[in-house]
C-alpha cells in the first residue's frame, strides 16, 4: 500500500510542480495585499466590481457637531459656616448651546471652532442678618449668573509638509498625562476634576510642530489675553495705555519633545513665562510626563519643576487678632502676599496615578498630587485665624474676599467666565483623586463617583453621579456634590474653637444637579 | 486502481493543504492588509434588544499602525483611536486630549474588543496548529497566545478550504471559557483581486443576548497614509 502511494505521489509530482510555478498557496496568501486575484468563491466573483474613479485632489468638507445642554442646580448655602454665602445662588439654571465646526479650507488646511452660548439664571440667595440668623436675600446679578459667549476654540491649522505644521488661534493643548489635574498645564483654564468634559476652553497661541519618526517637537507662543469682550480678545500681551497696570509683556513660551520609547509616552517640556497665568516674571520651568500600559493597568505621572511659588500666603501677623487686622488695614498692609515669588528654592509639583480597567469595563483611577509650595498646617492655621475674624471683620467693613483662595470658596467660574460645577484650587500639599466608573449598568446607565481628598486634614469632596444614555443623542445625568469635613483631630481651629478643614469650609452643605445634554 | 485513485487524491489534498501558519498569514492578509482605508458601521445589540450604531473610518499602515475616526452617532463624533505597535490611545473631543487604552478594552462598549478591530496580526500574537474541522469544506486552526498581552488566550479559527477566507472564530479567555464567537459572511471583492468578509457578527457568549455586527461599506487598498497620521500628536487634528 505504501509503495502504491509513493508511486501515486510520484505520478502527482508534475501536477504539484505546475501548481508551484503558479505560486501555490503562498502566492494566494499574498494576493490580498498585492492585488492579485485569489480563488474567490462564487458569491465573491458574482459581486460587482466597480471601476475605480479618480480621487479629487481636494474635497471641501464641513463637519458640524455640538450639543444643547440644560443644567438645573440646587445648592444648599451653608449660612451657618464661616464663609459668607451672600453671592451664592441656591437655585441656578444654565442653558448652553455648543457648536463645533470644522472646515477644510484648502488642501492640508482647516479651520476649527468650538463655541458655546451660555444663558444663566440664579436666585434664592441666603445669608445671615446682624444677629446671625439665616435670612433670604434679594436676587442680584452676581458674576455666576451672567450670560456669556465662550469661544472655547477657534484656530486654523496648516500642514506645510507632513513633517511640519502650524496652528494659530485659540486651542486647548494638554501635554500632561494626569486625568484629574495637570501640574504642567501652564496654558489653559483649569478644568473641573469632577467634570473634565465640561472645560474645553483653550488658550490663544501659535504652535509650530514637527512630527518626526523618532519624536515630535512642538513650540508654542501664547500671549496672555488681558482684556476681552464677548470672548474676543481686545488686548493681548500688554495692557492698554488707558489702563496701564504694568508695562510688561505677558506671555508663555513652551516647548516640548515627545517620544514613544519602550512603549512609554515620554515628554520633556520647557516653559518660559512672564506674568502669564501667574505673577512669575521671566520664569523658566521644566516639565516631565510619562504614561505606560501594563495589561489592563495604565500608570502615568507628570512633574513641574520651578523655583519659588506664585501662591498667596496669608500674612499671619495680620490675622492674629481683630486688632492686628485693623492695624494692617490702617497701614494698608496686605492680608496676603506672594511671599515665595522670588525664592530660589526648588518647588516641584508632582502627580502620579494609575488607572485600572476591569473586565466589565469598569474603571478605577487613583492619583496623588504633591505640591511642594502648598500650604502646610501653619498656613491653614492662618486661614482659620482669618476666618475666625470674619464675623467681626464684616462689622468693621473689612473685605474678606481678600483672603487667598476666596474666589474658589465663593465662586463657580473659570478665569474666562465659563461656569463650572466645582471650582478646584488645590492649596494644600498632598491630595488624592479617586474615580470609579461603572459603565453600561442595565446597558444605558453609567455610575460614577469622584472623591477628592486633602490628605493632610482628610477632608473630601464626594461627587456621585448617574448618567442615562436615553438615546444615541441624549444623555440625562443626576449629580451630587457633598463636601465632607475631616476629623477634628486633624483640623486647624479658629480662635473660637471651630474646626477648619479645606473642604469643610465650602460655602455650601451639598449641591445637586440635573443635566440633560442633547447631541447633534 | 481504486486504491491508486484514493491515494492520488489524498496525496494531492495533503500536498495542497496549507499549514497553520499559512492560514494565519492569509487571515492577516485578508483582515489587515498592509495599507488600507475603510468605511465601516458597527451595530451593538444590547441585552434589552435595543441597538446602537457607530460609523467610523479606518486607516492602516504597515503591520501595526491603525487609526480610527468616529462619525456616528453625534455623542461620539470626533472621537479617535490610534494604535501603534502594542500601544493604543483614544482621543475624546470633550477632553481635548488623548489617553491610553489597553488591548482588552471593549471597542465602543460593543462585543468587539480593541484588539479585534485594531490589531489584526495573529501571526505575531499567536502560535497555531491545525485541528480537525467540523466542516468538510473548511479548515480549522487553534491559536494559542504567545504572551499575556493578547486579547484572548486561545482562538479557534475556521476558514474556507480553497481561498482560506475566514468563516468562524471562537475566542477563549484564560479560564478556558468561550467568551466570544464570530461569524464572517458576505465575502466581497472590494478591489480587483481582494476579497474579504463584508459582515462580521461577534456574538457575546457570556451574555447571549449581546452581539455586535461590523459591516464594511468600502475598502481601499494602498491608499496614501503618511506616517504622521499615526502619531499621538496628530490625534484631534
Amino acid at each position: 500500500m505504501l509503495r502504491t502511494c509513493v508511486v501515486s505521489l510520484l505520478l502527482a509530482l508534475p501536477a504539484l510542480a505546475a501548481e508551484e510555478e503558479d505560486g501555490g498557496v503562498l502566492a494566494e496568501l499574498d494576493a490580498g495585499a498585492a492585488g492579485e486575484v485569489p480563488s474567490a468563491p462564487a458569491e465573491a466573483t458574482a459581486a460587482a466590481v466597480e471601476a475605480p474613479t479618480p480621487e479629487p485632489l481636494f474635497k471641501k468638507v464641513i463637519d458640524v457637531t455640538g450639543y444643547g445642554m440644560s443644567r438645573t442646580q440646587f445648592t444648599r448655602a451653608r449660612t451657618w459656616g464661616l464663609v459668607p454665602t451672600n453671592d451664592l445662588p441656591q437655585l441656578q439654571q444654565l442653558v448652553e448651546f455648543n457648536a463645533q465646526v470644522k472646515v477644510s479650507v484648502r488642501p492640508h488646511s482647516y479651520l476649527s471652532t468650538d463655541v458655546s452660548l451660555v444663558a444663566n439664571w440664579g436666585g434664592f440667595y441666603r445669608g445671615v442678618d446682624s444677629a446671625g440668623r439665616e435670612v433670604a436675600l434679594p436676587d442680584k446679578q452676581s458674576p455666576q449668573v451672567q450670560p456669556l459667549v465662550s469661544i472655547n476654540e477657534l484656530f486654523i491649522s496648516h500642514e506645510f509638509v507632513p513633517e511640519l505644521n502650524l496652528l494659530v488661534g485659540k486651542k486647548r493643548i494638554v501635554w500632561g498625562t494626569g486625568l484629574a489635574y495637570n501640574p504642567t498645564d501652564l496654558l489653559n483654564p483649569r478644568r473641573d476634576p469632577t467634570d473634565p468634559t465640561f472645560q474645553r476652553s483653550g488658550a490663544w497661541l501659535a504652535q509650530v510642530e514637527a512630527p518626526l519618526s523618532f519624536a515630535t517637537f512642538s513650540v508654542i507662543f501664547a500671549p496672555t489675553v488681558l482684556k476681552q469682550t464677548a470672548g474676543i480678545p481686545t488686548h493681548v500681551l500688554g495692557w492698554p495705555t488707558w489702563d496701564l497696570k504694568d508695562s510688561q509683556l505677558h506671555y508663555q513660551l513652551a516647548a516640548r519633545v515627545y517620544t514613544l520609547l519602550w512603549d512609554t509616552d515620554l515628554s520633556l517640556m520647557f516653559f518660559f513665562g512672564n506674568r502669564s497665568i501667574d505673577d512669575f516674571e521671566a520664569k523658566p520651568r521644566i516639565g516631565l510626563t510619562f504614561s505606560r500600559v501594563f495589561g489592563a493597568l495604565e500608570v502615568h505621572g507628570e512633574a513641574l519643576f520651578q523655583t519659588g511659588s506664585p501662591r498667596d500666603f496669608l500674612n499671619g501677623a495680620c490675622v492674629a487678632s481683630t486688632m492686628a487686622a485693623l492695624q494692617c488695614s490702617i497701614a494698608k498692609t496686605p492680608y496676603a502676599s506672594k511671599a515665595q515669588l522670588t525664592s530660589t528654592d526648588l518647588r516641584p509639583r508632582v502627580l502620579v496615578g494609575a488607572r485600572y480597567q476591569f473586565s466589565d469595563d469598569s474603571l478605577l483611577s487613583l492619583e496623588y498630587l504633591y505640591q511642594h509650595d502648598g500650604w502646610n498646617r501653619d498656613h491653614f492655621q492662618d486661614l482659620a485665624n482669618g476666618l475666625g475674624l470674619i464675623p467681626e471683620s464684616r462689622s468693621l467693613g473689612l473685605d474678606v474676599t481678600q483672603f487667598p483662595g476666596a474666589s474658589a470658596l465663593f465662586g463657580g467660574t473659570t478665569p474666562d467666565g465659563l461656569p463650572v460645577r466645582f471650582s478646584f484650587d488645590p492649596r494644600g500639599r498632598h491630595y488624592a483623586f479617586l474615580t470609579f466608573q461603572k459603565p453600561r449598568l442595565f446597558d444605558d446607565f453609567t455610575l460614577q463617583a469622584v472623591v477628592i481628598a486633602n490628605l493632610r486634614d482628610l477632608s473630601t469632596t464626594v461627587t456621585p453621579s448617574v448618567t442615562w444614555s436615553a438615546t444615541e443623542w441624549l444623555n440625562l445625568s443626576l449629580l451630587g456634590f457633598v463636601p465632607v469635613p475631616g476629623p477634628d483631630a486633624l483640623a486647624v481651629k479658629t480662635p473660637q474653637g471651630t474646626p477648619i478643614t479645606e473642604f469643610g469650609i465650602t460655602p455650601f452643605a451639598f449641591r445637586a444637579m440635573f443635566e440633560a445634554r442633547a447631541f447633534f | 486502481m481504486r486504491t491508486l485513485v484514493l491515494c492520488l487524491v489524498s496525496s494531492l489534498a495533503f500536498a495542497a493543504e496549507p499549514t497553520a501558519q499559512e492560514i494565519l498569514a492569509k487571515y492577516d492578509a485578508v483582515m489587515g492588509p498592509g495599507t488600507f482605508e475603510a468605511q465601516t458601521e458597527m451595530t451593538a445589540t444590547r441585552e434589552d434588544g435595543s441597538a446602537r450604531t457607530y460609523g467610523m473610518r479606518f486607516l492602516k499602515r504597515d503591520a501595526d499602525k491603525f487609526r480610527v475616526w468616529f462619525s456616528e452617532p453625534a455623542s461620539v463624533k470626533g472621537q479617535e483611536i490610534l494604535r501603534l505597535g502594542d500601544n493604543a490611545w483614544v482621543y475624546l473631543p470633550n477632553l481635548k486630549r488623548a489617553t491610553r487604552i489597553a488591548n482588552r478594552d471593549s471597542f465602543q462598549g460593543g462585543d468587539f474588543n480593541n484588539a479585534d478591530v485594531l490589531r489584526v496580526n495573529y501571526t505575531a500574537d499567536y502560535d497555531a496548529v491545525l485541528v480537525p474541522s467540523d466542516k468538510a469544506d473548511a479548515l480549522t486552526v487553534e491559536l494559542k497566545a504567545k504572551s499575556t498581552e493578547t486579547a484572548y488566550d486561545k482562538i479557534r479559527l475556521t476558514v474556507r478550504k480553497g481561498d482560506l477566507q475566514p468563516l468562524k472564530g471562537e475566542y477563549f479567555g484564560t479560564s478556558g471559557q468561550m467568551i466570544r464567537s464570530a461569524t464572517f459572511s458576505e465575502h466581497k471583492e472590494f478591489e480587483k483581486g481582494f476579497v474579504r468578509p463584508a459582515r462580521i457578527v461577534m456574538q457575546n457568549e457570556v451574555v447571549k443576548a449581546r452581539k455586535s455586527e461590523m459591516v464594511t461599506k468600502s475598502f481601499k487598498l494602498n491608499v496614501d497614509a503618511p506616517p504622521q497620521r499615526f502619531m499621538q500628536a496628530d490625534l484631534g487634528k
